[in-house]
């Protein structure tokens, strides 16, 4: 009886799993089919391989190809991320390990934000670029970043220090360590986790981001992969299909890698900081 | 502590340097080179030029861009180009930043906002010096003018024409010199999809069926969409012929359903029913028409648009012509002559008319048309079409300002869409679709005060 | 909010040390602070400005008070639309999502070998969370000649206009949202993970079955978990605005025109900023407001194990 609750389980798991990973099974194959087997085979597997779709797609724009634009995606996300970890994890020691006056008014600030709709604040936010001169170039990501703007990473870092116990901070008091040396060498190590899943998804975010992408920068040369496929599917859609499904593999392979290289603290990560909501 | 507070100032240091080293970073890394430069040369300036359009023109332009450099080292050319959906709001954004690039390509309806209502864009007509007009028609410049001055250098001509499939039309037994009128469109159109449930006459969508409609009501009625007063050009009956048009066209299945053709919508060159000829024609403005010489399935012909079956009630040929586009400057610009002469450069040298070609449709220059016919470089069924559009040419041209609102073309498109969907009749459909365009042009009246 | 935020569980007079230590705190909040006064205080007070004003962009604003606000309710053919297709897309999409998410972390918390790797798979659709490679991806696989299509096509299923059908559009495209269970599913695994065994042996011997333990024992654990997802995938919800910009456009017929469309073509289309500022206000009170009912209606149905509220 249990082999057969344990058989069914599985063949469920399986069946689901199948389904919701087909569509992007397909994506994944169909960038080595030739356009016209794409719109008339419904195969899975391609009954020849072909590279074209990833040839004819990389020209891009003409001018610059997806080469560049990965480049671009990558000079714009990597100093996001980092530095929005960075800062996240500084400010979320400050919110969870110090008491100072009105401390628990700027954390609700600070979660309330998360509520705000980007809509609200991107008019006012681009004219302020413009005249710090940041438009059509990556400050305007970097920057926020830097500032740790983001309240979904600190909330999530703050959860998880609140899981440390404040003994290790108080025996390091004793040892005379400054709040400074308490956060790097007592907390930082602990939080390996939290901070590598707040890296990660970060990156993920940064990486498909395209609405801002799309309002701060006006120059193809600049453009990243979001906006590079968008260009692609407004211009030339129907007959290129497998060019679009070769260049937007491309542009998914480094949230895949990502992904699976960091599989551990992942999930961790999200599932250590979530509950203590 | 100190130890401390001087980790702080080491992390503000880091911060520093890095801002710093993007800001460099991310000055100008445009791909184009400059040439040579020598101490007596003129002052090196970097013009930005941006434009919408597809690979070719593209491509064509950049071709172009590159020359211009060689010839003139002092010159750098930042290329900024990018698809037309979105293409003017960025435009506007930039405007309003102060960020404008210095030659832009614009389409005349923007200038209203551009020109109009803000002072956006210089008046070409102070360097007449060095854009030499001449080359175009007097009286076609005349219609090009914006408030009486020469806002943009127009760039091609534009018409409009129902270009269509000929294996089409041979299987259906539809002659090629068919005079099309709105009547017989819907009889024709019904014993086609008659006699084969897979073939649709006309390949449409909601953004075609407003060009086309609006043909249709100058026919009727001799007047702009909206007139210069803001008030409407046309009476509710002859929205209520229009609309039944729109639902003729669906009922009868002279048309594709709208729900499978809404997904190409402004992209019929797409539709995979008319790449495999299962559609017989569509509304085609000219200078689109090398998108479809693509698709070599099948041959292609050009024939006037839809006339009234009763001709003489026409007040008006009804068939927009004008230009495809315009060159224009910034008016903030820091180097106005030479981007003055870049622009005359695009339209006036052999070389640069030779390299563009059609791409931005037949050249408004007669010099460039000769250049290129002498070459046989102008496609014949272009050629064709164009002369088919002239000789239809309504009178009551340009569209003004008004009837080009971008938000009065939102509320007709919704109203075309909910009758094509059989959503609301074409009487009822009238009757609210005036209402709501009265009181938007209302509120456009209130705004400008 | 304030149920979220509890105090150090520790006293702090432990930490011996005087005020100033604590004032430290500041310094380590100071990037976000900054940021937060920059880039948020300043840029919500100057929408808050725009949206009694006729901002055209290109010409300065100019003061009309309540206009905007009134003309939302009043004037605007498109505001109502737009509020019923996004309260339609948040309804069904949510909840969907949601349990969804339960179910299969359900199906996941099983003593079966390779749960991590299911698990990996299970998650990988949410990792490309509002790209336009999935926008792209769903549109190929539900237009007329998709796969899909082609799918029914071979069980003599005649084809269905997933995108271009009024009715069906917008269904369609919350599917992208629902397919993207990922993180909510982690979520809950990780709460079924701390539901304490003696709990589920002590309904073993009172004679409960599956079902009556999942719906006295697990699903009350799971409350505050549920708390959790529902209010951060319905503030999610409400912003979305990749796939219906670039598959449908808010088409057909407006059936997919989601609120943050009509902010973004009244702001950047039609370029009427004082009421595209006026709209994002009303979305940001309409996700505070059903953030605080939540909230507030938690304390009758959010069970927490410590006995916190």
């Amino acid at each position: 009886m249990a082999g057969l609750k344990k058989a069914n389980a599985y063949f469920l798991l399986v069946l689901i799993g199948f389904i919701l990973i087909y569509p992007l099974l397909w994506l994944f194959f169909g960038s080595m089919k030739t356009n016209e087997e794409i719109l008339t085979s419904i195969r899975l597997f391609p009954s020849k391989v072909v590279w074209e779709g990833y040839r004819l797609g990389w020209k891009g724009s003409g001018q610059f190809t997806f080469g560049d634009f990965f480049v671009n995606t990558f000079q714009l996300v990597m100093p996001t991320a980092i530095l929005t970890t960075i800062s996240s994890f500084v400010v979320a020691y400050g919110f969870a390990r110090f008491r100072f006056p009105l401390h628990r008014i700027l954390f609700s600030l600070m979660l309330s934000t998360l509520m705000l709709p980007p809509t609200v604040v991107i008019i006012p936010r681009y004219l302020l670029f413009n005249h710090f001169g940041w438009l059509d170039s990556y400050l305007p990501f970097i920057v926020p970043a830097m500032l740790g703007f983001s309240p979904f990473y600190i909330f999530m870092q703050y959860q998880f220090l609140r899981g440390l116990p404040r003994e290790l901070d108080e025996s390091a008091v004793m040892d005379g360590c400054s709040s400074f040396k308490i956060m790097t060498h007592i907390l930082l190590p602990l939080s390996k986790p939290a901070i590598v899943s707040a890296a990660i998804f970060n990156f993920m975010w940064a990486w498909n981001e395209f609405f801002s992408v799309l309002i701060y920068i006006s120059s193809v040369s600049k453009y990243t992969i979001s906006l590079g496929l968008r260009m692609m599917m407004d211009i030339d859609a129907a007959t290129t299909w497998n060019q679009i499904m070769a260049m937007s593999v491309f542009g998914m392979l480094p949230c895949v890698l990502f992904f699976f290289l960091s599989q551990r603290y992942f999930v961790e990560g999200i599932a250590k900081t979530g509950i203590k909501g | 502590m100190k130890p401390f507070y001087l980790r702080v100032l080491l992390y503000v240091a880091l911060i520093t340097a890095f801002l710093a080293g993007c800001a460099s970073n991310n000055v100008s890394d445009n791909k184009s080179n400059a040439g040579g430069t020598t101490d007596n040369q003129p002052e090196k300036v970097t013009l930005r030029f941006s434009w919408w359009g597809a690979q070719e023109r593209n491509q064509a332009t950049l071709e172009a861009i590159d020359l211009y450099m060689q010839q003139n080292p002092h010159v750098n050319i930042q290329a900024e180009y990018m698809d037309y959906a979105g293409f003017y709001e960025k435009l506007v954004a930039q405007f309003a930043g102060g960020t404008a690039p210095d030659v832009i390509a614009i389409v005349d309806r923007w200038f209203y906002d551009l020109a109009g209502k803000n002072q956006f864009l210089a008046d070409l007509g102070q360097y007449v010096d060095l854009i030499d007009f001449s080359t175009v028609d007097p009286d076609f410049m005349k219609t090009q003018e914006y408030q009486g001055k020469k806002v943009g250098f127009p760039a091609g001509l534009q018409g409009a024409v129902m270009l269509y499939n000929k294996d089409f039309f041979e299987r259906y037994n539809i002659p090629e010199d068919t005079k099309w009128t709105w009547e017989n469109i819907i009889e024709i159109g019904k014993k086609v999809h008659e006699q084969d449930s897979n073939a649709y006459l006309i390949s449409t969508d909601s953004g075609e069926l407003d060009t086309l409609l609006r043909t249709y009501q100058k026919q009727l009625t001799g007047n702009q969409f909206i007139q210069d007063d803001y008030t409407l050009g046309f009476t509710e009956t002859d929205m209520v012929k229009m609309l039944t048009f729109v639902k003729d066209l669906y009922d009868n299945h002279v048309a594709e359903p709208l729900s499978s053709a809404v997904l190409y919508l402004n992209k019929s060159n797409e539709n995979p029913k008319w790449i495999n000829g299962e559609m017989g024609m569509q509304y085609k403005l000219v200078s689109l028409i090398p998108n479809y010489q693509k698709i070599d399935n099948f041959e292609l012909g050009v024939t006037a648009l839809p006339v009234m079956e009763d001709e003489s009630a026409m007040k008006d040929p009804g068939t927009f012509n004008g230009s495809t586009l315009h060159f224009v400057m910034n008016a903030k610009t820091k180097y106005p002559e030479e981007s003055a002469k870049f622009i005359n450069w695009l339209v006036n040298d052999p070389e640069a008319i030779k390299i563009l070609n059609s791409t931005r449709g037949v050249p408004a220059t007669a010099k460039a048309r000769e250049i290129l016919l002498n070459e046989n470089m102008i496609d014949p069924m272009v050629n064709e079409a164009l002369n088919i559009s002239l000789a239809n040419s309504s009178k009551v041209l340009p569209d003004n300002a008004i009837s080009q609102n971008q938000e009065l073309y939102a509320i007709f498109l919704d109203m075309i869409d909910r009758v094509g969907f059989g959503e609301v009749s074409p009487e009822e459909g009238a009757k609210q679709l005036i209402q709501l365009l009265e009181d938007k042009l209302a509120e456009i009246k209130n705004i400008e005060g | 909010m304030s149920s979220q935020i509890r105090g150090p569980s520790f006293s702090i007079k432990r930490l011996s040390k005087s005020r100033n230590n604590q004032l430290v705190g500041y310094l380590y909040i100071l990037p976000w602070l900054l940021g937060f006064l920059i880039l948020e205080l300043y840029p919500l007070g100057a929408s808050l400005y725009y949206s009694f004003t006729d901002y055209a962009l290109l010409s300065d604003p100019r003061f009309v008070g309540l206009k905007n606000y009134l003309s939302m309710f009043t004037k605007d053919i498109n505001f109502e639309n737009s509020v019923v297709v996004t309260l339609k897309w948040v309804i069904v999409a949510v909840p969907l999502k949601l349990i969804t998410a339960l179910l299969v972390a359900l199906l996941l918390n099983q003593k079966l070998k390779h749960m991590n790797f299911f698990r990996t798979v299970y998650y990988l659709p949410s990792i490309f969370a509002g790209s336009v490679a999935v926008a792209i991806l769903w549109r190929f696989l539900f237009m007329r000649e998709g796969l899909i299509n082609q799918i029914l096509d071979v069980f003599k299923i005649p084809a269905i206009d997933w995108l271009g059908d009024p009715k069906l559009a917008l269904f369609t495209l919350s599917l992208i949202n629902v397919w993207q269970f990922g993180t909510s599913m982690v979520l809950f695994l990780a709460g079924l993970k701390q539901v304490p065994g003696e709990l589920y042996e002590a309904g073993r011997i009172d004679g409960a079955n599956k079902f009556q333990q999942f719906w006295s024992i697990t699903l009350p654990m799971l409350t505050p978990i549920v708390l959790f997802n529902l209010i951060m995938q319905t503030i999610n919800a409400f912003q979305d605005f990749t796939a219906p910009f670039v598959i449908t456009k808010g088409g057909p017929i407006k059936s997919t025109y989601l609120f943050s469309m009509l902010i973004y073509d009244n702001g950047f289309k039609f370029f009427h900023m004082g009421y595209a500022a006026a709209l994002s206000w009303l979305m940001f009170l309409a996700i505070i407001i059903f953030t605080v009912v939540v909230f507030w209606s938690s304390r009758y149905w959010v069970h927490y194990e410590d006995g916190a509220k």
